[in-house]
């Protein structure tokens, strides 16, 4: 990709360079093609095919402009079509990146795929005449847009529409002929070979044996497998005879047509023998030498034009005589003389890849790249770790903590920066130039001839929440290693600012006759600290307006939260707190934070208030009757029912006090635990087990009163006893 | 009232020979190319395409008899253009020794059709 941009922005620089010179690069003037100059061997050289710098999208324009001067209204040309065109990976043996654009016409998308593909624009634009005739015509459909090449259009089935549409059909084509070059083998026409290649898909029309003499003429046979026979070149701007192939013909006779001899060599002739690289502490020279000729007018001295990209992108241009002492081109081109080489060197003071592109001036305006090099200036980049990037800190002191160190392998004893670069939540990006130069005796150590002054330590501020990326590189210090920094390290934080999430799932009265409590139970987790078990508060006021703080930790397994909210499972709470006293409580829960930016900024859950107060029992003394024995007793059968209601499934006592006609008074503790349905259906919820029935033996014949108390059970109930009912009896 | 001259006309006359189309093979035809002892003595090589099919992952199978023996080389056939390409294939001379070589190039497409070229003979030395 880096040497797409540089050869474009060579061109670019170059058309400043050149001022003065013809925008068009010249071509050879082209001449009527004569049929007994057609070399089924050689179709056309490599150096003609394969010149990706033949032209150049405003010689391309100015080209099609010449075939059509007037496109007909309503029509798209190849004069005034665009497209807007995606970009194409680079991809090795086939071409380099194309870069993609909005809206490109025609000839820039013909010279740009011919540049990247290392394919000729000229024999791009044979291809599109020959297939499709969208060269010459005024009045195209739009079908001949969508196989221009006819790639992906087999003559015996439909086209591929993957591969439709004009851009693909020469970014394509340029594509398979560059295939076609770079494994050769893996297809059939094969150069510096002896091929049979047919007249025609007819094989009763015979073949000869061709050697072909190059990988372009192997290439354009793979591309359209038969050669013209003696009546297409015979009548080589017409129709031959049932045995006549035409493809080959056409491409042959067009390019002669439009741009000469398909064979000449290209003109200047010339290369790019050396480009090389000296280093010293310092910086660095490059050396670029060539030789450059004018094949036209050998004996003069030409110019060679030398564009430097350099590591940063930039190019610079410098233009050269090549008239220096190259005896062996005296010696391959006779009457050239000795004066066509041309030298340079060039101070550079970074590290990185460097290209150097050499035109040829011709001295007719047929300026040509000879070739394109590049050198690399190694680069190494620091070493060094980080051992540390923390969060550190609570609240307004949370801050990202970085440690670690770093030195340039080039100057170890030096000490070198450290960048930070953190990303803020809203996006923001900010650096931070640390010099690493703390004592790490470690790093002595370990790297002796670096010595210990390379640590680098700081904290940075941080107030909200949210997603942070912090990065931390090593600055390249040395001259040759300037823009190679490494990173060191990177780490992503999402700190939460909420608070921590919880719910009170009850809080109520439980209470037996032994115990009362508060009991409260719920989950409760910090976002921001989701492995801690953080603690819940709750803070109870008494009836008497008192209130204590309980700390609890909710740490308690509670799957369904973890299902939910995937905090991990301990996260429950279930707490009792004991009280004594009845009366009406109010109970407020908070979470309490305890993540970095969360700390102090506890939740509250819940405040409710909790009836506690105490009740007295109820129930019903339904009988008391006596019956006298034969020795004179009497048998006092007493019944009814009894319920805490703050402890409805206990039994509770009932107290039986009976007082004899002597005035004397008898207890007896009874246990209302008998069944009693009828009680159990009008109270839900108390069971049916609440019932009391019991006999007493009387001595004395006279009038007695019993009465019936209900005994508070619950621990809260302790001492309220309900006066059921009194009853007289009598034997 | 006299008459404007007539303009030069905006579309200029073309003198260009209309292309001729490409012939079309009339069906499915493996073709061979290359048939021919390479130098150095030691193999033959054999290239191909299949006429008239374009498609992707088809059998080449290339057979090579001569004395009464028979070797063979595989490849598997590649989208072209125009056709399906076989690629070049070698096959050691030691095999089947010298003499006059038949060489034929078998293709079965994806359809499973078997198609079967012309064979060409060369002289082995």
């Amino acid at each position: 990709m880096m040497r797409i941009k540089n050869l474009v922005a060579a061109v670019a620089v170059g058309a400043l360079l050149l001022v003065g010179l013809p925008a068009v690069v010249n071509t050879e003037v082209a001449q009527a093609a004569t049929a007994s100059d057609f070399k089924p061997g050689n179709i056309i050289s490599d150096a003609q095919f394969y010149n990706g710098d033949a032209m150049d999208a405003s010689s391309v324009q100015n080209f099609l402009n010449s075939q059509v001067p007037t496109c007909r209204s309503s029509y798209a040309c190849l004069t005034n079509y665009r497209q807007s065109t995606p970009t194409m990976a680079a991809s090795a043996g086939r071409c380099d990146t194309y870069p993609g654009s909005g809206s490109e016409s025609a000839a820039e998308i013909i010279a740009k795929v011919g540049r990247v593909c290392g394919i000729s624009q000229k024999a791009m634009l044979v291809l599109l005449e020959k297939e499709q005739s969208l060269v010459t015509m005024s009045n195209p459909s739009q079908g001949r847009f969508e196989s221009a090449t006819g790639m992906g259009c087999p003559d015996t089935a439909p086209c591929d529409s993957s591969v439709a549409g004009f851009f693909y059909q020469v970014y394509y084509a340029a594509r398979q002929f560059k295939i076609y070059s770079t494994s050769p083998n893996s297809f059939n026409h094969i150069a510096g070979r002896n091929n049979n290649v047919r007249f025609s898909p007819n094989a009763s029309c015979g073949s000869t044996s061709v050697y072909i003499e190059n990988l372009a003429t192997a290439g354009l046979y793979n591309y359209t497998p038969y050669q013209p026979n003696a009546a297409a070149l015979n009548n080589l701007y017409g129709s031959g005879d049932s045995c006549s192939a035409y493809g080959n013909r056409n491409f042959w006779r067009i390019y002669t047509d439009w741009f000469g001899s398909t064979t000449e060599p290209v003109n200047p002739a010339g290369s790019v023998d050396e480009f090389s690289v000296s280093l010293s502490s310092t910086g660095a020279t490059l050396t670029v030498r060539g030789w450059a000729l004018d094949l036209k007018s050998s004996s003069k001295v030409i110019e060679a034009h030398v564009y430097l990209t350099k590591p940063d992108g930039t190019t610079t241009g410098t233009p050269l005589r090549a008239d220096k002492s190259r005896p062996d081109i005296a010696n391959a081109y006779p009457g050239a003389g000795a004066n066509h080489g041309y030298q340079t060197t060039i101070p550079v003071s970074a590290g990185g890849s460097y290209q150097a592109c050499v035109y040829g001036i011709g001295l007719s305006g047929n300026n040509r790249l000879l070739d394109c090099k590049s050198v690399t200036i190694a680069q190494n980049y620091p070493q060094g770790v980080v051992d540390g990037i923390d969060v550190t800190g609570k609240g307004a002191s949370t801050a990202f903590a970085v440690r670690g160190w770093t030195f340039d392998p080039n100057i170890a004893s030096t000490s070198i920066e450290a960048h930070v670069y953190i990303t803020y939540p809203d996006g923001t990006r900010r650096g931070t130039a640390l010099r690493a130069n703390q004592a790490r005796p470690d790093i002595a150590a370990a790297y002796p001839a670096a010595g210990a002054n390379h640590g680098f330590s700081s904290t940075f501020p941080i107030s909200q929440g949210g997603t942070y990326e912090v990065c931390v590189f090593g600055i390249g210090t040395y001259w040759s290693n300037k823009g190679a920094n490494a990173v060191l390290g990177c780490k992503t934080f999402n700190l939460p600012s909420a608070y921590p999430l919880g719910t009170v799932d009850s809080a109520a009265l439980v209470q037996d006759e032994k115990s009362a409590n508060i009991a409260i139970a719920g989950w409760a987790f910090d976002t921001g600290a989701l492995n801690t078990a953080i603690p819940v508060h709750v803070y109870l006021t008494k009836p008497d307006g008192t209130t204590s703080g309980y700390p609890f930790v909710a740490n308690k397994q509670r799957d369904d939260v973890n299902r939910v909210y995937g905090s991990g499972a301990n996260h429950g709470f279930s707490e009792v707190i004991p009280i004594t006293v009845p009366g009406v409580y109010k109970a407020c829960v908070f979470g309490i934070a305890v993540s970095p930016l969360s700390d102090g900024k506890n939740a509250l859950f819940l405040c409710t208030t909790i009836d506690a107060s105490a009740a007295n029992p109820i129930g019903s003394f339904d009988s008391a009757t006596v019956v006298k024995a034969g020795d004179g007793t009497g048998a006092l059968t007493v019944s009814g029912w009894s319920i805490d209601q703050q402890v409805p499934a206990m039994s509770t006592q009932v107290h039986v006090y009976v007082t004899g006609p002597d005035g004397v008074q008898r207890g007896t503790a009874l246990v209302a635990n008998k069944t009693r349905a009828d009680v159990g259906r009008v109270y839900p919820g108390t069971g049916t087990t609440h019932g009391f029935s019991d006999t007493l033996t009387l001595t004395q014949p006279g009038t007695y009163s019993v009465c019936a108390f209900a005994i508070g059970t619950a621990k809260l109930n302790a001492g309220r006893n309900t006066l059921m009912s009194c009853k007289s009896v009598t034997y | 009232m006299s008459q404007t001259p007539t303009t030069t006309p905006t579309v200029r006359p073309t003198t260009q020979p209309t292309n001729d189309p490409e012939p079309v093979p009339a069906g499915v035809e493996p073709v061979l190319v290359i048939a021919a002892a390479d130098e150095g003595g030691e193999t033959v090589s054999a290239s191909g395409y299949v006429a008239g099919l374009v498609e992707d992952g088809g059998a080449c199978h290339f057979v090579f008899e001569a004395n009464g023996k028979q070797a063979a080389a595989d490849s598997v056939g590649i989208p072209d253009v125009r056709t399906t390409s076989c690629g070049l294939v070698q096959v050691p001379i030691d095999g089947l020794g010298s003499g006059s070589w038949k060489i034929t190039l078998e293709y079965t497409a994806l359809d499973a059709n078997l198609y079967t070229s012309l064979s060409e003979t060369v002289t082995v030395p």
